[in-house]
């Protein structure tokens, strides 16, 4: 059940409605039901896999708390190895297989493991990092562990944030199911208003773009080097708006029911370098990395000086890049931005002198072109289905010539109309972040103004959000 | 929360819980569409009434009255033959009465529509039986798998001949079933025909489809314009799908079909029928846009096989060689003109039959 979906509409309304008309005392198990359906609407069975993981971290918090010395962390690795273990399993096993495989060829070797053949969880990286950080925090003392089962359980399937993101802390999160939340109506309007631009992030500028980017990709072979570039431009807008509209989607749905969850972008093409990159896109991944993979390694390699500082880095963005996709091409995607930002950090002194010698101006504007730029080099790994695909794409950019053929899938105008808007949604952030309607007429016209466009402009063409296959 | 708004809530809630039940339940669904589809008011649907391919795209300048469908006359005969078909919407929403059948008594018929659904028929052996099997080129790849055909009729009263052994992989199973019961595969679909499938809508889609016309040239995803844009064809019939009139079609895939037709031709001759018709519909393109060098010939390639048993009505000359508009331009079927070559074609074979002395 995707977010831009009618039955996402018609189960919105329903749980909605009916949120604020129980008793407060229910509406955990409300919307935990409502949480179970919305996950079972994917691949029912999988429920059983969320149910077992669910089972463990809340035996785990438990035991955690009330043990010491060496059994507490005892407890947190059986929670730790059973969240990354299922991980590994569905997500992971046929790479490894495969690697396996290749190996077993260079010896002359069969490798006798059979792949295997299901689909993979939906939204399984997401609510297993939720989970490990609940038991990390608990392990830590910052959280006390959640006695009540439903709770707990409702933590890690609230349907806004599960499959996608964001993902959230149980010092952010656990308490706001036991508080009674009152019907706000600025709150409420705020949510709808926020799902309704991020409806429109998806539908209209995502979804347009990746009409382009697809076509590129999939006939990459016999497409121009001028083409691949101006896909690899777009594809950064299409994953941008396709990412933050489901995010803002998700945060705007729980924001309906009185519940704040953590901002998930915040405007990364302003970002100057690759360090602020990563604090403005996907937040709550990069935060979670940060805390719990990052900061202890660092700690471990304090030794090492700066080069610890390094390693820290480039382990963090290879897991990074490998929590993305079973693939070569996210771990090089991945190990990309852990050497821009090893470079940045390693040069952070000799950047700061350069600062001072070029008017800001310039050195701001040109920081932010090549910041993208990267992204968007970046990017071409993660949007490729191989590692060869993506060089072979790169070799064509790098070889590109101005008087290419032109194949895009989209015409002229379509193309204008979606600069157009990716300006629009530019401009919207640097000046408008968020947007303050006074007035119920002004507010239900700009409802009615968004909604429209994003009939008669929106492609629906069923495409799922980019992020739900991790 | 004040009481009134609880209830407005409540009773929001409920609306929207009946309005997903409702477009979960197929049967239910089936009837609110056949009675919507016929309702010529603001709150009637117009899916059809302009052609099903209109009904996809709303793209105006295709917004065609349909006449009705069958609209041809009687024919005066003599009438001993049963004729029994299993058939598609060519056929069971054009034949409006057995008496466009020359010869023909009784007339009944089953649809591929439903692959788990048997029927059952008693013939009598004393009398003319014959039986055609229609099917619209974009799916007669399907006619490879016997079951398929055996699936939808079987003869029961010649005890003797073994009932074929039904693959019956796709009937469901109580958890199928639950789950469909929860989590229907065709919601969107419904959703989308109860929340905004009005005729009152309409000029707002077509608005969307112009727009996504005229600026950005595309139109819906499952359909395609005719390079004269005066037709609209099913994409799948017409791009290079595995149904399209120019998907490449190697002969071993020929000959399947073609064995397969025959083990079909022998089974039911020794069930009891006395001849069997087989009618193929050519897509719109493979007629209107064969692209001499693309058009994969299946229809000829079957037709004409000199290994083919079953009996066929060569609907794929006719329609090659008349000059009437055989199909619709905003629908994936003939016009009448087209359906009264194909029964004319028919009657022949069945005139031909009733003379034959059984």
């Amino acid at each position: 059940m995707v977010f831009n979906s009618l039955p996402f509409l018609v189960f919105f309304i329903v749980i909605t409605s009916l949120y604020y008309i129980i008793p407060s005392k229910f509406r955990w198990q409300l919307l935990l039901i409502a949480s179970c359906y919305f996950y079972m609407a994917f691949v029912p069975k999988y429920i059983l896999i969320l149910g077992f993981t669910i089972a463990i971290d809340y035996a785990a918090g438990l035991l955690i708390e009330k043990a010491t010395g060496p059994k507490r962390r005892f407890y947190l690795i059986i929670s730790l190895c059973s969240n990354i273990g299922i991980l590994a399993f569905f997500k992971y096993f046929n790479f490894i297989n495969f690697n396996i495989t290749e190996i077993f060829q260079q010896f002359n070797y069969r490798n006798p493991i059979p792949y295997l053949k299901f689909l993979l969880p939906i939204g399984l990286s997401f609510h297993t990092f939720q989970a490990m950080s609940y038991t990390l925090e608990v392990y830590r003392g910052n959280q006390k562990a959640e006695k009540h089962f439903g709770i707990y359980a409702l933590y890690v399937m609230f349907y806004p944030q599960l499959v996608a993101g964001p993902i959230e802390r149980p010092q952010n999160l656990l308490h706001q199911f036991r508080e009674e939340h009152f019907f706000n109506t600025e709150e409420v309007k705020a949510g709808l208003l926020q799902m309704a631009q991020g409806l429109f992030k998806k539908v209209v500028i995502a979804d347009r773009i990746s009409i382009l980017v697809d076509h590129a990709y999939a006939d990459y072979k016999t497409q121009s080097g001028l083409s691949l570039g101006i896909a690899a431009l777009f594809y950064a807008f299409q994953i941008y708006c396709d990412f933050s509209g489901y995010s803002d989607m998700a945060i705007g749905a729980a924001r309906v029911m009185g519940f704040k969850l953590m901002t998930n972008f915040n405007a990364p093409f302003q970002s100057k370098n690759i360090t602020e990159f990563w604090r403005r896109w996907h937040i709550s991944l990069s935060t979670w990395f940060n805390d719990y993979l990052f900061a202890p390694l660092v700690l471990a390699k304090r030794d090492w000086g700066k080069y610890g500082v390094v390693f820290a880095l480039m382990i963090t963005f290879l897991i990074s890049g490998l929590w993305h996709g079973a693939g070569w091409n996210f771990i090089i995607f991945g190990g990309l931005h852990g050497l821009a930002i090893s470079y940045e950090f390693l040069t952070k002194k000799f950047r700061k002198k350069m600062l001072k010698a070029t008017p800001q101006l310039l050195y701001n504007n040109l920081s932010v072109v090549l910041t993208f730029l990267f992204a968007c080099f970046s990017w071409v790994f993660f949007r490729s289905v191989s590692t060869a695909q993506a060089f072979e794409i790169i070799s064509k950019i790098f070889h590109l010539s101005l008087s290419d053929h032109l194949n895009l899938k989209l015409n002229g105008i379509e193309i204008g109309f979606s600069l157009l808007l990716i300006a629009l949604l530019l401009l919207k952030e640097k000046i408008l972040p968020v947007i303050q309607v006074r007035g119920n007429f002004a507010y239900f016209t700009l409802m009615f103004l968004i909604l429209f466009s994003c009939y008669l402009f929106g492609v629906f063409n069923n495409k799922q959000f980019i992020y739900f296959q991790f | 929360m004040k009481s009134i708004y609880k209830l407005s809530l409540a009773l929001v809630a409920l609306l929207f819980i009946m309005i997903y039940c409702i477009s979960s339940s197929e049967p239910l669904m089936k009837v609110i569409a056949q009675y919507r589809y016929q309702l010529k008011s603001p709150f009637g649907s117009d899916k059809y009434t302009y052609g099903d391919l209109y009904g996809l795209t709303y793209l105006p300048q295709f917004k065609m009255k349909q006449s009705p469908n069958g609209d041809i006359g009687a024919i005066k005969s003599n009438r001993d033959i049963n004729l029994y078909a299993v058939v598609d919407s060519h056929i069971f929403s054009f034949v409006k009465s057995d008496s466009v059948f020359y010869g023909v008594k009784k007339y009944w018929f089953g649809t591929w529509n439903d692959y788990a659904k048997h029927e059952y028929i008693t013939i009598n052996n004393k009398q003319k039986n014959i039986l055609m099997l229609e099917i619209v080129e974009h799916n007669v790849r399907l006619m490879a798998d016997t079951n398929y055909v055996y699936n939808k009729l079987t003869a029961v009263n010649k005890p003797q001949i073994a009932k074929p052994q039904f693959n019956n992989g796709n009937a469901s199973s109580y958890a199928d079933r639950i789950k469909n019961a929860f989590f229907d595969k065709k919601i969107n679909e419904n959703l989308e025909f109860t929340l905004f499938g009005y005729n009152f809508l309409a000029p707002l889609k077509e608005l969307k489809a112009s727009i996504n016309y005229n600026l950005f040239n595309r139109i819906d995803k499952d359909v395609m314009l005719s390079t004269n844009k005066q037709y609209l064809y099913l994409k799948s019939t017409a791009d290079t799908a595995y149904e399209s009139s120019y998907y490449p079609t190697p002969q071993y895939k020929i000959n399947n079909i073609v064995t397969s037709l025959n083990h079909v031709y022998d089974h039911y001759k020794a069930i009891g029928f006395d001849e069997v018709y087989f009618i193929m519909i050519p897509n719109p393109t493979t007629i209107l846009e064969p692209r001499k060098d693309r058009y994969n010939y299946l229809i000829p390639r079957i037709q004409y096989s000199p290994d083919l048993k079953m009996k066929y009505i060569d609907l794929y000359d006719v329609y090659k060689k008349t000059t009437l508009q055989v199909y619709k331009k905003s629908d994936t079927h003939y016009t009448n003109a087209g359906y009264k070559l194909l029964i004319q074609e028919l009657n022949k074979k069945l005139k031909a039959e009733q003379e034959t002395q059984k």
